[in-house]
């Protein structure tokens, strides 16, 4: 198992890894990859099932193209990200949902308190909902920025858009959630600047 | 404006993991592409004929030296530039056409007699 081997190489290393025939580097690829893209697809599509159709897909694209990469044109995790903003982007346009997250598995947290994961659980269901209400560009924008943490250049090339895009349209989508989540202030429990 | 801070810090670490299921379709489709290409790679039969032309003149700096040197030709023919007819004049000493020679000034009569 070379994945000790791999650990420090590049994603493009790994993908051209892969064209060669080793699906090791594929299989080490998707263990990096496939936690950040799902992330991603579930919080803009608010559903595990679509989220995991979507990601397999575009992962599926990332194979397909392995031995077409083109070295240093392109970052392989800011193409799949736009392959999945895209992906979501159509299955978005086929349907209107309205309703709310799913139950999402938590990641084990032995320091938190109860009130403590309670608190996070209720702000993240919270913020979920509220991203829900969001035009779907000022959501994908603000997921990339705020929970995905990519960088707005970064971000301007998922989108295709140019930065000052970006920067207006999670202005937009902050200024939206703000109000959105203050109508729930009392029950969520903080308070203002 | 409420801090929106918080309820992206409880987003990060609320982050939603992918199921096994999905990383195990995602590997049955790493085999599968795989083993497709392994399966329509091409098996490799050597230079073709015109490959092996190219290959022997010299390749395409060959091809492209040639090429360059035909329209250059079919320019020159066309529309020579003034440096080529002064040069031409020179080598000439400006003298050029046509002149008579008579092989048989005065000594004919054993040609045509015998």
């Amino acid at each position: 198992m070379p994945f000790d081997a791999y650990a420090d190489a590049p994603d493009e290393a790994l993908l051209a890894l892969y064209a060669n025939g080793d699906r090791d580097a594929a299989r080490l690829l998707m263990h990096r990859l496939t936690p950040k893209v799902f992330s991603q697809a579930f919080r803009i599509l608010g559903d595990r099932a679509e989220a995991e159709d979507v990601v397999q897909e575009a992962m599926l694209k990332l194979w397909k193209i392995a031995p077409e990469w083109r070295q240093g044109e392109a970052k392989v995790s800011t193409w799949l990200y736009r392959i999945v903003a895209n992906l979501c982007t159509d299955r978005l346009r086929k349907r209107r949902r309205n309703d709310s997250l799913d139950t999402v598995a938590e990641p084990e947290d032995g320091t938190a308190s109860v009130t403590e994961q309670m608190q996070r659980k209720s702000r993240s269901d919270a913020l979920g909902a509220a991203l829900d209400e969001l035009p779907d560009r000022q959501k994908q924008a603000v997921v990339l920025r705020h929970l995905d943490e990519l960088s707005n250049p970064e971000i301007a090339d998922v989108m295709g858009v140019g930065v000052g895009a970006v920067e207006n349209l999670i202005a937009r989508g902050k200024r939206a959630l703000a109000g959105i989540l203050a109508k729930r202030k009392d029950e969520l429990g903080y308070s203002d600047d | 404006m409420i801090d929106l801070e918080p309820f992206f810090e409880a987003g990060r670490r609320d982050a939603p993991v992918p199921s096994g299921a999905l990383l195990d379709r995602i590997m049955a489709d790493i085999d599968q592409v795989a083993d497709e290409r392994v399966a329509v790679k091409p098996v490799n039969s050597g230079p073709g004929l015109w490959e092996r032309i190219l290959y022997g003149i010299g390749g395409w700096p060959t091809i492209s030296g040639m090429a360059t040197a035909g329209v250059v030709g079919v320019v020159f023919g066309i529309s020579p530039p003034d440096v080529v007819s002064d040069f031409t004049s020179t080598v000439l000493n400006g003298t050029s056409g046509f002149y008579l020679v008579d092989p048989y000034d005065g000594f004919g009569f054993d040609s045509f007699e015998g």
